[in-house]
């Protein structure tokens, strides 16, 4: 029998990937005071990449310990999921409170210089930025998509 | 694809739960499989049909 999916394991699985970004967000000031801007950028990175590696090798670990219809379910969530959460963010991006939401944030984190915050740069900036991880990740599919025919010629 | 999952799980006697557990799903898999929501690997299908003791095309039937 496959292992049933535990609800306090997975909310331990899925809690350092909130509390590792909260913990960063929270000793931002400090960490800038301690470390200087060039560490800082090198230490948001590292928490940028753990988060993501941590997050993808957590979907695996947990979609392996499934049977194969609830991996079925996993898939189908993952296509349909994925592209719905890409659609809600561009919604978003197009509401004028949640521009203020993100303008209001990116000031908070320059701190001293959030005065100089633009709105128009900020939402240009989260639209490349989507932009690049939407294009990213076709390119990855595609690169991965080969190898997978590939091991099997 | 249709199958006699229900039918032959009555005849043993066993829950969907216990089915699971000879076949080392959970439960509702085994519901999925059984109301044609799903269509069971191979791996999966054969799993099923040794428990009931039979060949797949006595538990598994192809629809036209």
């Amino acid at each position: 029998m496959t292992a049933r999916p535990n609800a306090a394991r997975f909310v331990l699985g899925v809690l350092p990937i909130v509390l590792v970004p909260a913990a960063f967000i929270a000793a931002r000031s400090w960490l800038e005071t301690a470390l200087g801007d060039t560490m800082m950028t090198v230490v948001a990175g590292a928490v940028a990449i753990f988060v993501m590696g941590y997050a993808n090798y957590f979907a695996f670990r947990f979609q392996r310990g499934q049977d194969e219809v609830r991996q079925a379910g996993l898939g189908f969530a993952a296509q349909w999921g994925v592209p719905a959460g890409q659609a809600a963010f561009v919604l978003l991006l197009l509401l004028p409170p949640f521009q203020d939401l993100a303008t209001r944030l990116v000031g908070d984190f320059a701190g001293d210089d959030a005065t100089g915050v633009d709105r128009s740069v900020v939402v240009s900036a989260m639209t490349l930025g989507f932009c690049a991880i939407v294009l990213l990740q076709t390119i990855g599919l595609a690169v991965v998509n080969s190898i997978w025919w590939m091991a099997r010629r | 694809m249709k199958n006699r999952i229900r039918v032959l799980r009555a005849e043993k006697g066993w829950s969907q739960a216990e089915l699971a557990e000879k076949v080392g799903v959970s439960r509702n898999s085994i519901n999925a499989v059984e109301n044609g929501k799903f269509d069971p690997s191979l791996p999966l299908a054969f799993r099923i049909v040794a428990a009931f003791g039979l060949k797949v095309e006595e538990v598994f039937l192809q629809e036209d």
